[in-house]
């Protein structure tokens, strides 16, 4: 597909270990949330940077691209870590392009740089220069903004959330969890819509109820009922795809939809990392079945006489989202191609 | 004279029983010589029972006295406990009502005049049957009460931090003075009783005596329910109460633990009226008393002065009965509405319908048929669901009443059954508030019943009713349903996928006879996780060997692109156009007009409502929030949810499709878009008189 | 890992299942490597242990370990996820051929270290073993005596793996759940009684009856379990542990436990061709998440979804006509031609469907070829197989190589390649009738064909000589009826005698002691002989057989007259005759010969014969018309005549 294709077999053992067992530990599920799969693809990439053997950064890019690839083949449906890896290639493109045109912001660069810029300046191509050193400096900062991403949404809550509104959401996510947590003061009161995975809402019921948050816990049928009464609907995704559309847990789409048929703003919660420069246009992209028990218990006799669905997430078209809630603030669906464009680089869209 | 022999060897039989001290054995032979003396002498009298010779049986009676208040007072402390026990135990009111016919099924048997005897044996067979039939039921219904006991007790225990200690005591005080004062003017009662007793003819005691066995038999089965009742429920109960210990952090022993919920009992009784409590009380007594009786019923004496207390209290008690019902509802509604307000506040004006609560209250009043009482228990219960199911379990039950009714003395037939058919329907509705087929069927009853002549038979109105009724089960819902099923059939063509919500009597005979028609299509049930209709719709097509598919609502947007028609069910149609259905079916309306798939809403014309509803909001039924608990893991993290004031469970049962949303509905009559649903109720209105 | 070796969690995974419900397809290779929904069940099993906490695995194969070996190697050269986590020791000894040996064999080697997880290679499941064990553990802390916990999945009394499967009647102790009974039945048998022992009421509180558990052939063992084993030799298999103990529980101070898992939790076992294909239909569902298609693989998303359950390869090849209706999964390279139809099917790599090929519920592994409008339904079919034109399969099992030749009609057989020795002949011919199973599994009914298939089973001596009834019982198929076994006995007894030119007087001692030892009425025995003669192993590879058949007789005919006396008899040895042309396809036709070699031998007369020929002709059974019987009573009614004119 791109024409680094050829060179995926430059990984060392060492490092194709590493990425097996990340892949294995996001399977089996001892990884999880989409912060800490972030955190780990980070970590993990660093890791391949440090112990690269040669450091110019067209191998750096190679390498790290490789590592892409595998994880994208043996994890279609974890667009996050795709992302991360990106960034990490953006990470290393800039500091090259840095290095290729030594212009005059250098000189006002730390000492240490300037040494370490001193024989590449002779040197016409800068691939023998040691990038490690500033690409670890972006990765930390990368890592970094992952840390605060979350605290940054929910310091926006209160701008968001005005007192004593009914907000409605969806399934359950820590982000949406702590953002209504941090809109503290001005009570707002929660109808929380159980998803397939009812067990965890019913978690996350508790624990904002406990934390003095007024929480009514309804099935996802009562939904098209309630909606009227609502002022907001805040959900957290999966990932937000180019264009603005939206990859959200399984039945999003109906609760979106009936917020769009009342007219109730729909708020996405989704932090940088998850922005992923893809398209998709269908339900069935970057979609799987999830396990059908969600739906019906396999002991039930019908379950082996009829076919029994369950979707990982639901794809919302950006016409049904108001406004995502980034990092850097809030911003409609229209926009959000404008940040990729920031964060990526174009020629990373295909890893 | 032989008649006396009798009478004594009972007496000696029943002592036999009730091992008696030597002194009272003498004391009570004294008295039988006695009263047979002044029976021979004062033979004529007895006869025509004067009223004026009582005299020496005054004497008589006091040195029988010291026996019965004594074994009156010991009964009626068991009595104090035992009710404070069923007070504990929130269906107090049924097995105490249950005495209280006993009893007074006691009174006309045992008063037995030589005319009224066969006609008061009959009834009392008949109310035995009910008694026994009421008992099994609440056999049953002790299971399902358990949970909600448990959201009451524990309710109490929130308000019952407040009721300070020297209230409770109060209330434990004159408890008592008040069981005491009781017996004291049940020993006076008794006396001028027995002083009209004594006056009774021997032949007719015999008499009396032989007819009292079959009672006798019955009090005591009913006596042994109730005991069984009350300890199953004392023993949830305690298990409550240490739950609520817990919870509240309460710190006290089980022991005191319980006073304060007798007290609060008390509070809650103290809200009726002295009159009510006082016919409690007679009512307890009076059913131990029949135990008593039943122990030594060769007293003919005391017996006699049962039969005369009875009399006396006899109308008293009647409606006591039912303003006792009446005002127990209210409560609860105040509970529960204290409980939601903090929580779901937007939903109060709503009637919670908790079904469990509504069984508490059971109102076993002794003029209801058993078949409406049997209907009102599988309503609350939700054995019966489904406006069809319910609409036919209505006049099923109904054509038992009309079938059993008996028309009093010189009362219109027309009139008599009105009142009896309100009572019945007011019970029913506070079951389970009525569906839209309901009102309907109740309408063109009504309807039928003022057009039946002043003059009519009773028992060709019966049998016009019937029929009616029968015509009605047949015409608006088994051939309008064959109709709706050909309309639908020819709007499913091979191969396409048909996707239905919930479960619905009339979509699966659409399904069933449609795939027995051999149109080859595959249907898509829908269903949620909290009611489990869509899995028992999808097990009978599955049987009917349909080919399905089945996802959670939270897929219905997956599955949406793939299919050719939304086929609904209904439980009402507004007036306005708008469709009331079961909860989620606007979920799939919504998606389906969003994916641009027709729907259309499958309606029997019974079920067009002449009722206006714009949002789910202004009625609705509030189910079981038990219910969005997962059953399967048992340590879900809701289990406690009541404690936690924060926290609620919101179980809708229907919401409101407005009529944009679908494309048309199919009635018996045509394919109609919903906005004709008036038009269609003017022409029933004309035709079927609702 | 090597330092705690204490709380590293061990599994011991048994890969035979040692009994022959999965041949013919399970001769050479072993079971393990099985594929199930295109991934070989191995494959599942270490998957799912590394999901469920295992640390270390000791795969113990009897049957073609090096097989399994390469397997393994080859997992960890491509490097599959479980490789990492988890050390696997792979334990082989041709000699044990029942479970009961493996455990000997494990506790002899004393690999063993702590409490372990005992699972079937058989086994698919998804659930967590770490902390099954954990509670196991705990059960142990309470009551020091508890040997092993049960593991089971509670189903609908009506699903198709408890009706396929042997039900299990389980009471226990509803606190402690302490198994107090535990009974297994055939598959659809009719007895409806349960006998529940008093005390076992009486000394407990609350009992828990079960009647709707599923197998899950997953077992949480105590370090006591080896011992047990070796100490009473008589354990054969699980349920004869499970007896064992429970019969004796105070003697071996021992006792048993069981265990529901959870709602979202799955776990089933491959006992025979029926669960395994709704098993793999249960895969293809994701019921069985993580464990998917693609588990043992470390790329994912090489299937593409096609809806309604169709997984297709991307590299496979389909014709724009086809139609795959629901649950389908094809393999990579594999062309499916145009107007193929395929329903609940599961097509291996680099086959080829023709056109107008109708496929349904059939499991077809890779490099198959099948030519255009064949119709083929509930059958597997093996690898390398061709299926000419037109040909017609329900209910066939083809093992691997084989060709099917054009416009053949098979209902219910087994075929294999030509070149295999004589046991899975024995096999063959004896299953011939078993793949009826397979044609009622669409319609629900079918008892006394599975019943039938039951006895096929287990009568069917295949390697594992006479281990195979008690073995089978380990997995899938009950106890066989008398008859049956004594059948099988005297076929073997008459073919050691034939090959070793006994004499007939001891082969007729054995005969009649295996008689007494299964108490067969006179009548079955001279049916039964004279059927063993007739199936005795050397007719069946016999070039010619006719001549063959007069040899046995020659050699027999003292055992035939020993019991071929009486008028009855001969009837008995008649309808023998006629059975078994039925049945053993190598005869058909030859009845007529068979008869006339048994009158020339004076075993029969021509009254018997012409009345048993009357009765034939009443009932009319289909050898009857055959060519050869009517010659023969032709010629029997001249002979008679001529005999009588030349008086």
């Amino acid at each position: 597909m791109s024409p680094l294709e050829g060179n995926l077999q430059d990984l060392d053992e060492k490092s194709i270990e590493n990425i097996v067992k990340f892949v294995s530990d996001i399977r089996t599920g001892k990884l999880q949330g989409s912060n800490k799969i972030a955190v780990a693809t980070v970590t993990l990439l660093e890791q391949i940077i440090t112990d690269a053997s040669n450091t110019s950064a067209l191998f750096l890019v190679n390498a790290v691209r490789a590592t892409g690839r595998r994880i994208t083949k043996a994890l279609p449906h974890e667009l996050i870590a795709a992302n991360m890896v990106r960034r990490v290639l953006r990470a290393i493109r800039d500091e090259q392009r840095a290095l290729a045109n030594q212009s005059s912001e250098y000189s006002g660069d730390s000492l240490q740089r300037l040494v370490l810029a001193a024989p590449s300046r002779r040197a016409t191509l800068p691939s023998h220069h040691d990038l490690r050193e500033p690409i670890r400096d972006h990765i930390a900062e990368l890592l970094g903004e992952l840390e605060a991403s979350t605290s940054a949404i929910c310091g926006q809550a209160k701008e968001h959330i005005h007192t004593d509104e009914l907000i409605l959401t969806y399934g359950s996510s820590n982000l949406v969890e702590k953002f209504l947590k941090a809109s503290g003061t001005n009570k707002p009161k929660l109808l929380l819509v159980e998803g397939p995975q009812h067990s965890e809402s019913a978690a996350m019921a508790t624990r904002l109820s406990s934390q003095g948050v007024s929480v009514t816990l309804v099935n996802g049928a009562a939904v098209g009922a309630l909606m009227p009464r609502v002022n907001k609907v805040v959900i957290g995704v999966r990932s937000t795809l180019a264009g603005g559309a939206v990859l959200g847990e399984a039945g999003l789409l109906a609760v979106t939809t009936a917020a769009r048929h009342y007219s109730v703003p729909v708020v996405v919660l989704s932090p940088l990392y998850k922005l992923s420069p893809l398209h998709s246009c269908d339900h069935t992209h970057f979609n799987a079945l999830a396990p059908p028990y969600t739906a019906m218990p396999y002991m039930s006799g019908e379950s082996a006489l009829t076919q029994v669905y369950a979707p990982m997430c639901d794809f919302v078209p950006p016409d049904h989202v108001t406004l995502f809630i980034t990092n850097l603030g809030g911003s409609s669906p229209s926009y959000i191609y404008r940040l990729l464009s920031e964060l990526y680089d174009p020629n990373d869209y295909q890893i | 004279m032989e008649g006396q022999h009798k009478l004594f060897n009972n007496y000696l039989r029943a002592h036999c029983k009730t091992k008696l001290t030597a002194s009272q054995r003498r004391r009570l032979r004294r008295k039988t010589l006695k009263s047979s003396k002044d029976c021979k002498s004062k033979d004529t009298e007895v006869c025509n029972g004067k009223k004026n010779h009582i005299v020496p049986n005054g004497e008589l009676y006091l040195n029988v006295s010291p026996i019965l208040p004594l074994n009156i007072i010991n009964s009626s402390n068991k009595i104090v406990e035992l009710n404070t026990k069923l007070c504990d135990t929130l269906n107090c009111s049924s097995p105490l009502t249950k005495n209280k016919i006993v009893v007074s099924n006691m009174e006309p048997s045992s008063e037995a005049g030589l005319s009224l005897k066969s006609r008061d044996d009959v009834k009392a067979a008949r109310e035995a049957k009910k008694l026994a039939k009421q008992a099994k039921k609440k056999g049953t219904t002790e299971i399902q009460t358990k949970s909600e006991t448990q959201k009451l007790t524990t309710q109490k225990g929130q308000d019952l931090k407040n009721p300070s200690v020297d209230e409770v005591d109060r209330a434990e005080k004159e408890n008592k003075e008040k069981s005491l004062h009781m017996i004291k003017e049940i020993k006076s009662k008794l006396s001028d009783a027995v002083v009209h007793a004594s006056s009774k003819d021997v032949s007719n005691v015999t008499v009396a005596e032989n007819l009292t066995v079959n009672d006798v038999v019955n009090t005591l089965k009913d006596i042994v329910n109730v005991a069984k009742n009350v300890e199953s429920v004392t023993a949830i109960v305690k298990a409550m109460d240490v739950q609520k210990q817990v919870k509240n952090e309460v710190k006290k022993q089980t022991i005191n633990e319980k006073t304060p919920d007798v007290g609060e009992k008390k509070m809650e009784s103290d809200g009726k009226s002295k009159a009510e409590l006082k016919a409690e009380r007679r009512a307890k007594q009076e059913a131990q008393r029949a135990a008593k009786q039943a122990q030594q019923q060769a007293k003919e004496v005391q017996q006699k002065s049962n039969v005369k207390t009875e009399q006396i209290k006899e109308p008293g008690k009647k409606e006591d009965v039912a303003k006792e019902k009446s005002p127990k509802p209210k409560l609860i509604e105040k509970k529960v509405k204290s409980q939601s307000s903090q929580k779901c506040n937007w939903f109060q004006h709503l009637h919670t319908e908790h079904d469990k609560e509504a069984l508490r209250d059971l109102a076993i009043n002794s003029n209801l048929h058993p078949a409406v009482i049997k209907l009102g228990v599988q309503l609350a219960s939700h054995v019966v669901t489904g406006s069809n199911a319910r609409c036919i379990a209505l006049l099923d039950a109904l054509k038992k009443m009309v079938r059993d009714y008996s028309l009093p003395a010189k009362t219109e037939f027309a009139r008599g059954l009105e009142a009896q058919l309100a009572a019945s329907l007011s019970f029913l509705w506070r079951m389970r508030a009525p569906s839209a087929s309901q009102v309907n069927a109740i309408k063109h009853f009504r309807h039928q019943l003022t057009q039946l002549p002043n003059n009519v038979d009773e028992f060709d109105a019966k049998k016009k009713l019937q029929e009616e009724m029968d015509r009605y089960i047949r015409e608006q819902i088994d051939m309008a349903g064959e109709a709706i099923s050909i309309a639908v059939r020819n709007k499913i063509s091979n191969g396409d996928n048909i996707l239905t919500y919930g479960c619905s009597s009339l979509i699966e005979r659409i399904l069933r006879e449609s795939h027995e028609a051999g149109v080859q299509y595959r249907a898509v049930v829908v269903g949620n996780r909290v009611s489990h209709s869509a899995r028992e719709m999808l097990r009978r097509l599955i049987a009917a060997g349909v080919s399905c598919s089945y996802v959670d609502i939270s897929a219905l947007s997956f599955v949406m692109k793939s299919i050719n028609k939304v086929l609904l069910g209904a439980n009402a149609l507004l007036v306005n156009g708008s469709v009331l259905g079961a909860v989620g079916t606007l979920q799939a309306a919504l998606v389906a007009r969003a994916h641009n798939v027709p729907v259309l809403v499958a309606c029997e014309t019974h079920k067009f409502s002449d009722r206006v509803q714009t949002d789910a909001f202004v009625y609705n039924e509030i189910g079981d929030p038990e219910a969005l608990i997962d059953k399967s893991d048992e340590n879900s993290l809701l289990k406690d949810w009541r404690s936690n004031p924060n926290l609620n469970l919101l179980n809708l049962t229907y919401d409101v499709t407005p009529a944009s949303l679908v494309t048309a509905v199919v009635t018996e009559l045509a394919i109609l878009p919903c906005t004709s649903a008036p038009v269609v109720l003017r022409f029933k209105t004309s035709e079927y008189g609702m | 890992m090597e330092g705690e070796k204490e709380n590293v969690v061990q599994a011991v995974v048994i890969m035979d299942l040692f009994n022959n419900n999965l041949n013919p397809i399970c001769t050479e290779n072993p079971v393990g490597l099985l594929p199930v929904a295109g991934v070989p069940l191995i494959d599942y099993v270490l998957e799912s242990l590394v999901a469920g906490g295992v640390g270390e695995v000791i795969l113990f194969s009897c049957q073609e370990p090096t097989k399994v070996r390469e397997h393994i190697k080859k997992c960890k050269q491509d490097m599959v996820p479980w490789t990492f986590s988890l050390d696997v020791q792979i334990l082989s000894s041709e000699t044990c051929e029942t479970m009961g040996d493996v455990m000997r064999e494990i506790d002899a080697a004393g690999l063993v270290r702590g409490y372990f997880i005992l699972l079937g290679v058989n086994t698919i499941t998804n659930v967590n073993f770490a902390a099954l064990l954990d509670q196991h553990k705990q059960i142990c802390k309470k009551d020091k005596g508890a040997a092993m916990t049960l593991v089971y999945k509670e189903v609908a009394w009506d699903h198709p793996l408890i009706s396929n499967n042997k039900s299990v009647f389980l009471a226990a102790d509803g606190n402690t759940k302490k198994i107090l009974l535990y009974n297994t039945y055939k598959p659809k048998c009719k007895d409806t009684t349960v006998s529940l022992p008093l005390e076992s009421v009486l000394h407990h509180s609350e009992v828990k009856l079960h009647h709707n558990l599923l197998d899950t052939n997953i077992a949480l063992c105590s370090p006591s379990v080896p011992p047990l084993f070796s100490d009473n030799f008589d354990f054969q298999n699980r349920n004869d542990f499970i007896h064992g103990i429970l019969i004796n529980e105070d003697i071996l101070a021992s006792s048993l436990y069981y265990t529901k898992l959870k709602g979202n939790q799955y776990a089933s076992a491959v006992t025979n061709w029926k669960t395994y294909h709704i098993i793999s239909l249960d895969i293809l569902h994701r019921w069985v998440h993580p464990l998917s298609i693609e588990s043992g693989s470390f790329y994912q998303n090489s299937y593409t979804f096609m809806g309604k359950h169709n997984y297709i390869k991307t590299s496979s090849v389909l014709s724009r006509s086809c139609t795959l209706q629901e649950d389908v999964l094809i393999g990579s390279n594999t062309q499916i031609s145009d107007m193929a139809s395929l329903t609940k099917t599961i097509i291996g790599n680099n086959s080829h469907i023709g056109k107008n090929v109708i496929i349904q519920g059939s499991h077809i592994m890779n490099n198959v070829v099948i030519k255009d409008n064949c119709k083929i339904t509930n059958s597997f079919i093996d690898c390398d197989c061709i299926i000419d034109e037109n040909s017609i399969l329900d209910g066939v099992i083809i093992g691997s190589g084989a060709k099917v030749n054009e416009d053949t009609k098979l209902k219910g057989n087994i075929i294999e390649k030509q070149q295999v020795n004589r046991t899975e002949k024995g096999l063959s011919k004896s299953t011939s009738e078993s793949g009826t199973e397979w044609e009622n599994e669409s319609s629900g009914d079918g008892d006394e064909e599975f019943i039938g298939f039951e006895k096929q089973w287990t009568d069917s001596e295949s390697c594992y000589s006479s281990d195979s009834s008690a073995e089978s019982s380990l997995a899938d198929s009950p106890v066989p009826d008398d008859t049956n076994i004594f059948l099988q006995e005297v076929i073997d007894s008459l073919a050691r005698g034939y090959e070793e030119k006994l004499k007939c007087d001891y082969l007729i001692l054995e005969i009649n002691s295996s008689r007494y030892a299964y108490n067969i009425q006179l009548h079955e025995v001279n049916f039964y002989v004279v059927r063993a003669i007739l199936s005795l192993p050397t007719l069946v590879d016999s070039k010619n057989v006719l001549v063959t058949v007069r040899d046995v007789f020659k050699f027999f005919h003292p055992v035939l007259v020993n019991y071929i006396k009486t008028k009855s008899s001969i009837l008995d040895c008649l309808r023998a005759v006629e059975d078994s042309c039925l049945k053993n396809d190598w005869l058909n036709g030859k009845a007529g010969q068979i008869i006339h070699l048994l009158y020339n031998a004076d075993v029969v007369d021509e009254d018997s014969l012409l009345a048993w020929y009357e009765d034939l002709k009443t009932d009319e059974s289909e050898i009857a018309q055959q060519k050869s019987l009517v010659n023969f009573f032709e010629w029997l009614n001249e002979a008679s005549e001529e005999s009588e004119e030349s008086e």
